[in-house]
């Protein structure tokens, strides 16, 4: 944001400069310009003054010649008379004899002085010594000068301005709505970065309370139903004693309650590492532990080699232990339990990681709750379990940025597939094989 | 064990909690003394001989300190905190005895020094097992370095 408030301003700066300088550039040439002419116009006035002295003399000449002198002065009198602009005359023969001094009584601010000599038939008779005033031309020409300097100035200031703001509408506008919204965007997501850090904060609040308070009242009932039982059971009859058993059962569904929410809310929050993951040795990993817990079982186990997947290697661990130790619960009721692990659909774009099993299955109408927190599909009292597990496998999912699907068929098992990367559902998940997929698989 | 009278100090804000380790001690045969702390305050007293425990004799310390996490006042960690940095207890053995299990709680329980991390089960026959190792580990087999002064 800040970058583009910087660019912003230097492009103003850049087209503020390039006025500048052009105004500069524009100013110095018309001036130099204006100097030129001043220049030419003082050498016409010049020229101007001398053919009029010039004029004078030819007609002072004939007095001249007949040495009629007072003739000759007035009429230059006459002459400075009829011409403002003379300061003043002075006709001065060769031989030093001034035949006419002749002084107008004005401020002079800008003279111009000539020495026009007079000749007849190449005989020099005299020289005119004028004196001409021209500030009023040079008073005239400074204020055409400054007009002209205001009025480009002013020319160049407003296409200056008509440039800039045609930059603006062509090019700037849609450049700074750009930076505007960019700039809205990135104040919304700050934003909302906030709101979710603190939402975050709230729930690692909420589940360490959950993890660490909801705890201790349950250890409480636990404990003091045991120590009636233990110590007072002889004065309770059957019933009463059932009773108890009943609270410490249902202490315990809800300890596995606790555990689990603050298990789906540890995969919400956790910071994922992604690796290479092997998910073939962690099926092997997870049913070794199944095994050893309900080492009675007799389960036929196919797991495929080598599956190996880019992911977070916790957050599959937890995965294939919520798949598997469903499959494996769902099979317990059957004699010749099978539970496969394999990637599906081979060669398919992306994998699709399957667990199958021969257990129970469910009944398709309710596949849309499967993966819905607290929804179960079977009684406690015949499958235990919280109905935590499954949501808790969609919201790796989710963080992984793949998805998962699961069919189902009453009394013939239960196929759940999975894609670490977004991938639409696949026509059929096979759940019941035929000889072939068995092969594949 | 009961002759010599090692005590333990057992540093718990919850009276079921404390009823319940109590008995799970008393089942397994840990027949110490136990003196008990209901915040961190309480427990700081005991050992470092002040407040209500003013004048107690601090070369005497508890041959183990069963430590809770949150606790009035002054909460567990502070409480380790203060016992690892005070000449008297540093070797002191502590093991914390906690509802918690997570993970910010157990990292920062070794950082300041805790000798083990037990998370009480919420099922009472897996408490009194865990009592039962504790005692036998911490109490029995474990040698602690001889009491400072």
């Amino acid at each position: 944001m800040d970058q583009l408030t910087a660019w912003k301003t230097t492009n103003r700066r850049a087209l503020l400069a390039f006025t500048a300088v052009l105004s500069a550039v524009v100013i110095a040439a018309a001036m130099a310009v204006m100097m030129l002419q001043h220049q030419h116009l003082l050498d016409h006035e010049k020229t101007s003054f001398q053919i009029e002295i010039a004029l004078l003399g030819e007609l002072v000449t004939d007095a001249v010649l007949r040495s009629d002198y007072s003739t000759v002065e007035s009429l230059i009198q006459r002459w400075i008379d009829n011409h403002d602009h003379i300061a003043s005359i002075r006709a001065e023969m060769p031989n030093g004899f001034v035949l006419a001094d002749v002084h107008r009584d004005m401020p002079i601010h800008a003279p111009i002085e000539i020495n026009q000599p007079i000749s007849f038939n190449g005989r020099e008779l005299l020289t005119l010594h004028a004196t001409t005033d021209i500030s009023d031309m040079q008073t005239s020409y400074s204020s055409i000068i400054l007009n002209t300097t205001l009025v480009s100035l002013a020319l160049i200031l407003i296409s200056g301005w008509l440039l800039w703001n045609t930059i603006k509408r062509t090019a700037m506008a849609p450049l700074q709505a750009q930076i505007d919204s960019s700039e809205k965007q990135g104040l919304e997501l700050k934003q909302r970065t906030i709101e979710l850090e603190a939402a975050l904060r709230e729930l690692e609040t909420f589940s360490y309370s959950v993890s660490h308070d909801l705890r201790a009242p349950l250890r409480a009932i636990d404990g003091f139903s045991r120590i009636v039982l233990e110590d007072h059971g002889k004065q309770l009859d059957d019933e009463g004693r059932g009773y108890l058993q009943r609270v410490i059962t249902a202490v315990h569904h809800m300890s596995e309650l606790i555990d689990d929410l603050l298990a789906l809310s540890r995969v919400s929050r956790r910071e994922m590492v992604m690796t290479k993951v092997n998910l073939s040795e962690l099926a092997n990993d997870v049913i070794g532990e199944l095994q050893e817990q309900s080492p009675q079982r007799q389960v036929t186990v196919d797991i495929a080699p080598d599956l190996i997947v880019q992911g977070d290697r916790e957050l599959l661990r937890v995965t294939l232990h919520n798949l598997l130790g469903n499959a494996w619960k769902y099979t317990s009721k059957k004699t010749d339990a099978r539970i496969e692990f394999a990637c599906n659909l081979q060669g398919s774009n992306p994998p699709l990681f399957c667990v199958r099993d021969n257990g129970v299955g469910f009944d398709m109408k309710y596949a849309d709750k499967l993966f819905q927190p607290f929804q179960r599909l079977h009684a406690a009292a015949e499958f235990p379990g919280t109905g935590i597990g499954l949501a808790t496998v969609a919201r790796i999912m989710e963080r992984h940025g793949g998805r998962i699907w699961a069919e189902g068929q009453p009394g013939l098992g239960t196929i759940v597939c999975f894609s670490l990367t977004a991938a639409n559902k696949p026509d059929h998940l096979a759940l019941a094989p035929s000889e072939t997929d068995k092969h594949q698989l | 064990m009961a002759t010599d009278k090692k005590i333990i100090l057992l540093v718990e804000d919850n009276p079921d909690d404390e009823a319940l380790t109590i008995r799970a001690l008393r089942k397994n045969n840990i027949l110490n003394e136990i003196i008990v702390a209901r915040d961190g305050v309480e427990a700081l007293d005991y050992l470092f001989a002040t407040g209500s425990y003013a004048g107690r004799d601090t070369g005497k310390q508890p041959q183990l300190v069963l430590l809770d996490i949150n606790l009035p006042k002054i909460d567990g960690l502070e409480v380790l905190k203060r016992i690892r940095s005070d000449d008297r207890t540093r070797t002191q053995p502590v093991v914390i005895l906690t509802t918690s299990s997570e993970q910010r709680d157990v990292i920062a329980s070794y950082q300041l020094g805790a000798n083990s991390y037990i998370r009480k089960p919420v099922d009472f026959e897996q408490f009194m097992e865990a009592i039962r190792q504790l005692g036998l580990y911490w109490l029995v087999l474990n040698v602690t370095p001889p009491q400072p002064g």
